[in-house]
């Protein structure tokens, strides 16, 4: 019995060279089904085991009665049978000395059934195998194609590889985030479900990310944790170099009621979960809007101060940014003088040379290149909000490569913001693919860049 | 009970005693000097000024001795070991607060306090240990931080006895661990920052 072992074999289950699907059934509707048809025509490229003891063949595959009947080793494998056998089958993993076990199937701990959750637990705790779930969704890796999520794949989109791993209590909201990623264009390391952490918590999973390679950002729904002193301890280490993004659900205060005294009644447990997030520098997101958005800013490069530069082919929108700016307590960029000289030499005679920088509503991508090119020189200025009114005449899709080139830079943070329907979508679409943060208003933007600003000094102040 | 853990972790409180009788109080009034404060002691009763139980801004003797017996024959029991007597100390009152949480453990608060506290909400919060710096953070973090900075009177509150308040009841919090924990108010001037009124519940 060995906790680093069991989290390393972390690692057997997210990145895992052959798998079993236990369950694996021939009917389209069961979840065994769907779990190898995923993993079939997914593309994973390890070795595929189906067991079934009933069938001989399921979706062109051998089926073995059971995992000890399989040949070779198996380094993971997902279980979706009924509740009562899956003791039985973790016993077997033990003995066929598997390290990563998926446990989808539900009706434990989440309806009362602790006992038999807790035989499972100990089972794998002693054969340090790395258990996620029970009552889980599963776990994806989408740079190998390693895909126990039980939706199907026409109905849940698959993100693509990247650096975000993700892991959420729920499966449900770790479903649809998943799904949404995928369509925002935003990569994924990993996701995992992580249901009702009989053996694998999220501190574990978390200690684990933060020391996994391709991870860069974790992202983690929770709605309770085991051990508040851990995850404080875990997580303010790992955001000294890693960034966490948390949606904590649950903050409606029961049991405030009961307090005896001020402080009780005004420290509900959510306080003690914000409090404990501001501590560790866990990014807290308030919604699933704001998790995407806090989450795809820290593709960025990080920024010395907090000096933000506008720029903007609309007024008005440039107006909204700086009272945002205002009121998240950053700064507007004061323009050096070589930069007010430049964009004098190009602009219109009736624009301001101050910041936000008008381009004026006839701006074109040429207009957008040259402020662009002289902002991200001017040592004034730490970030850049780029404003894009998509529904002007002088504009076009041309904008999106100018921005981007300047993006890929590297030298300072930029964010977009486009705000309006289908065409200024597509362009937010293009611009997220490329790892160009974008938003639909300037408020969003700038809270998103304020969160980013805040983590980055809080790991120089530490 | 309270009180004892405040002189144990050495935690400044208002000058008080405990009086048994109308003559020992006036006395005492006499030496603190007006205005005075009359208080009954108990764990029991969270909003003390509602039930009357506090009698705060007495100015002079007839005063004491009047109010001395209004609270001795409304809380007969309650003030049978004696009513406390404190000076009364001028200043903002702000809140001190404990609470052990399921799952972090000792959780400190600070905030503007008094009456209305709950209705402010305006808390900032640690999850103990607290350190010198970080309770420096914690005061500058409330709203209302600007009224501390003496922003309409000109007299900024010291805040390095809030500071000690802060660091010497976290340790309390994390030694004695009681259920929950009120200093409030507590009161802060420029010369220093006194409990005036504390709760444990064990």
């Amino acid at each position: 019995m060995n906790a680093k072992k069991r989290i390393k074999n972390i690692s057997a289950v997210l990145s895992p060279k052959s798998i079993a699907v236990v369950g694996a059934s021939g009917e389209p509707s069961k979840i065994g089904h769907v779990i190898l048809r995923n993993f079939l025509e997914g593309g994973f490229g390890g070795k595929i085991y189906a067991i079934n003891p009933n069938a001989a063949e399921v979706l062109g595959q051998k089926c073995y009665k059971s995992i000890l009947d399989v040949p070779g080793k198996i380094d993971s494998v997902v279980i979706a049978t009924p509740s009562k056998t899956v003791l039985g089958i973790v016993k077997e993993c033990a003995r066929k000395k598997v390290k990563g076990v998926v446990v989808i199937s539900g009706g434990f701990a989440e309806i009362g059934n602790k006992a038999e959750e807790e035989e499972i637990a100990l089972v794998a705790r002693k054969a340090d195998i790395a258990l996620i779930g029970p009552n889980c969704m599963g776990v994806l890796n989408p740079s190998l194609r390693n895909d126990s999520v039980f939706l199907p794949m026409y109905k849940m989109s698959r993100p693509q590889n990247g650096g975000i791993s993700f892991i959420s209590q729920s499966g449900a909201v770790g479903g649809c985030i998943v799904d949404l990623s995928a369509r925002a264009g935003v990569g994924m390391a990993n996701f995992v479900s992580y249901g009702n952490a009989a053996a694998i918590d999220e501190c574990d999973l978390l200690e684990y990310l933060g020391k996994d390679k391709r991870t860069e950002i974790i992202v983690i729904y929770l709605e309770g944790v085991r051990d508040g002193r851990r995850l404080m301890k875990v997580a303010g280490e790992i955001t000294k170099k890693k960034p966490i993004i948390a949606l904590k659900a649950g903050k409606s205060s029961l049991g405030a009621e009961a307090a005896k005294s001020h402080t009780g009644s005004l420290a509900g447990s959510y306080l003690a979960y914000k409090t404990a997030f501001l501590q560790s520098n866990i990014i807290e997101a308030d919604n699933l809007e704001e998790l995407f958005e806090f989450t795809k800013i820290f593709s960025q490069p990080r920024a010395v101060g907090k000096r933000i530069a506008i720029i903007t082919n609309g007024g008005g929108n440039g107006v909204l940014a700086a009272d945002s700016i205002e009121e998240e307590g950053l700064k507007l960029a004061e323009f050096s003088e070589n930069t007010k000289s430049v964009l004098r030499g190009f602009l219109p005679p009736y624009a301001n040379m101050r910041n936000p920088l008008d381009l004026i509503g006839d701006a074109d991508n040429k207009r957008y290149e040259k402020a662009l090119s002289v902002l991200m020189e001017d040592d004034n200025v730490d970030a850049l909000v780029v404003i894009v009114l998509f529904q002007t005449v002088a504009i076009d899709s041309g904008v999106v490569d100018v921005i981007v080139k300047n993006s890929q830079m590297q030298k300072k943070p930029i964010i977009v913001v486009a705000t309006g329907g289908e065409y200024a979508q597509m362009h937010r679409r293009i611009l997220d693919s490329y790892g160009v943060p974008t938003y639909p208003s300037p408020n969003s933007a700038i809270r998103a860049l304020k969160k980013f600003l805040q983590y980055h000094s809080r790991v120089q102040n530490k | 009970m309270a009180y004892e853990l405040l002189s144990k972790y050495k935690i400044d409180t208002a000058p008080s005693i405990l009086c048994k009788d109308e003559k020992s109080a006036s006395k005492y009034a006499k030496k603190f000097g007006y205005p005075v404060v009359l208080k009954i002691i108990s764990d029991k009763i969270v909003h003390k000024t509602e039930v009357g139980a506090v009698k705060a801004g007495i100015e002079g003797e007839g005063e004491l001795l009047h109010a001395f017996r209004a609270m001795r024959g409304k809380f007969p029991s309650e003030s049978a070991g004696g009513i406390l007597l404190q000076k009364m100390i001028r200043g903002i009152e702000l809140i001190v607060g404990g609470k052990s949480d399921e799952q972090f453990g000792q959780l400190l608060i600070f905030g503007l306090g008094g009456i209305y506290v709950e209705y402010l909400k305006d808390v900032s919060a640690r999850v103990c240990p607290v350190s010198r710096e970080e309770a420096q953070k914690m005061i500058k973090e409330i709203k209302t931080y600007s009224i501390l900075r003496g922003v309409r009177t000109g007299r900024p509150v010291n805040e390095k006895a809030i500071i000690d308040v802060i660091v010497k009841t976290s340790s309390l919090l994390l030694k004695e661990n009681p259920r929950e924990l009120d200093f409030n108010p507590l009161i802060a001037n420029k010369e220093g920052a006194y409990v005036v009124d504390a709760r444990v519940i064990r």
